[in-house]
């Protein structure tokens, strides 16, 4: 029975962001070396050229299995990649690749012990990858 | 020779072969012809003649080494969607008027690889929307068969450059019918292969899902040869297929006998312009007496191919063609206030009405609200749309018909929009099912005779779709028709008239 704060129960959602340790991007295959200098990682892909197509990057996907497996979560056998448009200076397609119905990893939870060495059970909704931009200045 | 334009794709082959002829000269032929005749006709935005002449050069070289290939020294164009390094890529419009490409398409690789030799970029509607070259930012281009009307579109400026014999191939691409009704309107042989045989690397996208690119030349032998530089797995496309390819042009030579033609009866219902139900019916009597037996079929669906497309298409188009936003390459407004003028302006300025019209209708099918009941539902249909095809397909092998309901109109005759997509009505459902289909030159229309009017009877198409892979028996449907009737072989007055 959850804890009433002046009649209320506090329920607290965090959507965490967090990069993968890969070696090159999720779709082009551009290193991702951090502090290198600005537009010596870009490729094609990321400046958005005309033309120029995503090719998944199979690492990506092995690490995202991996933490769906260590949150005892249900992998996605069929996952999705969506488009989310809008304009943005840090987007140069004018979309970001991300997914939206089928993510790779689904409903887990991570048990985590209190001050009082009880377990607490954190459920997670879902995990997925996406595109994201490291840095933007503008 | 005056004439080396007259000679067919494999005798300029086998005249480079043999040393008779030099990739220089015939390159020189074709840049001279282009020089004299394009200014009526409008077919190219950029000639690379210096660059070809090097290409050329390099052929001949080449050949003198013993490392050329079976398609070493022909000239070839291509439409201006394809990215080529160095060398302005327009897209037909003028956000990219400015844009001069930093790589190579995987289809410009290949045909350098071959040893092709590129004459230049073809004009074309802009950003492959729409169906007459007329909304191209670089001026309509003209039929050369009559120089009122349209060459189609939007590989317009492609098929006007064969029709005109300014080259002998081309490469074009094919959404909703781009490649199949300008070849119709020209006279020539276009293929759409299934989706996912040619890759879109470097293809400027305008519908992911639909796009692909193709051969277009004056036969299906000529076309069978260029497929086999551009078909095949590219890993930089994700949606290319692994599927084994096959030398086209080996496989020109196979029966019809036996073949099962299927003729949809909802095509014969529509009303078919002029001369061209009979054209088509002439053609299928051709494909009988060659072993083909006609049955007829239905295909349910081919009312919904339409409304499908013209959701689906825009709607994807719309997420395309975000990044011209005026910051790393193309137009860009004069001072800029802020990022919202910047990219309102840029855009705004960049974009012709065509464009803008699908950007518009694509986005509100695609917003929230509306996402289920125009986008998601038109996907729906476009899955029963491609299972009514593979339901034809346990009937018969090939679905015949029309490529076009009527030949080459007017320019400036469809100024309703909707009037211009609604002749888009045989091709479209092809690319929504992703099934590879050909349209071939099966006569002439005749009924064009405005008082007044002098233009030439004007080319009509006969299209044959089939099944996912189904690319060499198309082309050797066609190879044995064209061996037996000349429609391919006839000539535009301006052609002629060009000397």
């Amino acid at each position: 029975m959850a804890k009433l704060i002046h009649g209320w129960e506090v329920v607290i959602g965090l959507e965490i962001h967090c990069q993968l340790n890969t070696q090159s991007k999720i779709f082009s295959g551009s290193a991702t070396t951090f502090g290198a200098e600005p537009n010596t990682q870009a490729s094609l892909v990321d400046l958005a050229m005309p033309g120029a197509l995503p090719v998944l990057n199979h690492d990506a996907v092995n690490k995202a299995i991996r933490f769906g497996l260590g949150i005892d979560a249900e992998i996605g056998r069929a996952s999705v990649f969506a488009r989310k448009n809008y304009f943005y200076p840090d987007l140069p397609k004018g979309y970001q690749i991300s997914q939206f119905e089928l993510p790779i990893v689904g409903r887990g939870h991570i048990d985590i012990t209190l001050a009082d060495g009880s377990v607490k059970r954190i459920g997670i909704t879902r995990a997925h990858l996406e595109e994201d931009a490291g840095k933007s200045l503008h | 020779m005056s004439d080396l334009h007259l000679l067919s794709v494999s005798d300029q082959m086998a005249a480079l072969a043999s040393g008779q002829l030099s990739s220089v000269e015939l390159t020189r032929h074709y840049l001279d012809r282009i020089a004299r005749l394009d200014p009526q006709v409008n077919s190219f935005i950029t000639v690379t003649a210096e660059q070809a002449l090097a290409q050329a050069q390099a052929a001949d070289q080449a050949r003198q080494n013993g490392t050329a290939g079976p398609l070493t020294g022909l000239p070839v164009a291509h439409k201006d969607i394809v990215c080529t390094q160095g060398v302005r890529t327009s897209c037909g419009s003028r956000m990219l008027e400015s844009f001069i490409a930093p790589y190579n398409a995987t289809v410009i690789e290949r045909c350098s690889a071959a040893g092709l030799v590129m004459l230049g970029k073809t004009n074309m509607d802009e950003f492959a929307m729409g169906s007459t070259s007329e909304s191209s930012y670089y001026g309509p281009t003209r039929n050369p068969w009559a120089l009122d009307r349209v060459p189609g579109g939007s590989s317009g400026g492609a098929a006007a450059a064969i029709a005109a014999d300014l080259a002998p191939l081309a490469t074009g691409t094919d959404t909703g019918g781009s490649i199949r009704q300008p070849a119709a309107f020209c006279g020539l042989t276009g293929l759409k292969p299934t989706y996912g045989r040619v890759s879109r690397f470097g293809m400027i996208a305008y519908a992911s899902s639909l796009d692909q690119g193709g051969p277009m030349a004056r036969s299906a032998e000529d076309c069978a040869h260029l497929l086999n530089v551009m078909a095949g797995h590219d890993g930089r496309d994700s949606t290319s297929s692994p599927q084994p390819t096959e030398n086209y042009a080996a496989q020109l030579g196979q029966s019809l006998q036996g073949l099962r033609i299927g003729l949809p009866r909802q095509y014969f219902a529509k009303g078919l312009d002029g001369d061209v139900e009979q054209r088509l019916r002439e053609a299928l009597a051709v494909l009988e007496s060659l072993g083909a037996t006609l049955v007829d079929i239905d295909l349910q669906r081919v009312d919904d191919a339409i409304p499908a497309y013209y959701l689906i298409a825009p709607a994807e188009a719309s997420s395309n063609l975000s990044r011209y936003d005026g910051v790393r390459y193309g137009h860009r407004c004069a001072q800029p206030r802020d990022l919202t003028d910047l990219y309102t302006r840029s855009r705004s300025e960049g974009f012709g009405p065509e464009v803008q019209r699908r950007i518009l209708i694509g986005t509100y099918a695609l917003s929230a609200g509306y996402y289920d009941a125009y986008y998601l539902k038109a996907q729906k249909v476009r899955r029963l749309i491609r299972e009514d095809f593979l339901q034809a397909f346990t009937q018969c092998d090939v679905i015949a018909g029309p490529t076009t309901p009527s030949a080459a109109y007017k320019l400036g005759a469809k100024q309703d929009p909707v009037s211009m997509y609604l002749g888009d009505l045989y091709t479209i459902a092809v690319n929504l099912a992703g099934l590879p289909a050909i349209s071939a030159p099966c006569g002439f229309d005749s009924s064009y005779s405005d008082s007044g009017d002098h233009s030439a009877p004007l080319p009509v198409g006969l299209q044959l779709i089939g099944p996912d892979w189904s690319e060499a028996r198309l082309l050797a449907m066609v190879h044995q028709y064209q061996q037996h009737t000349d429609w391919h072989t006839q000539r535009a007055p301006l052609a002629v008239q060009g000397g």
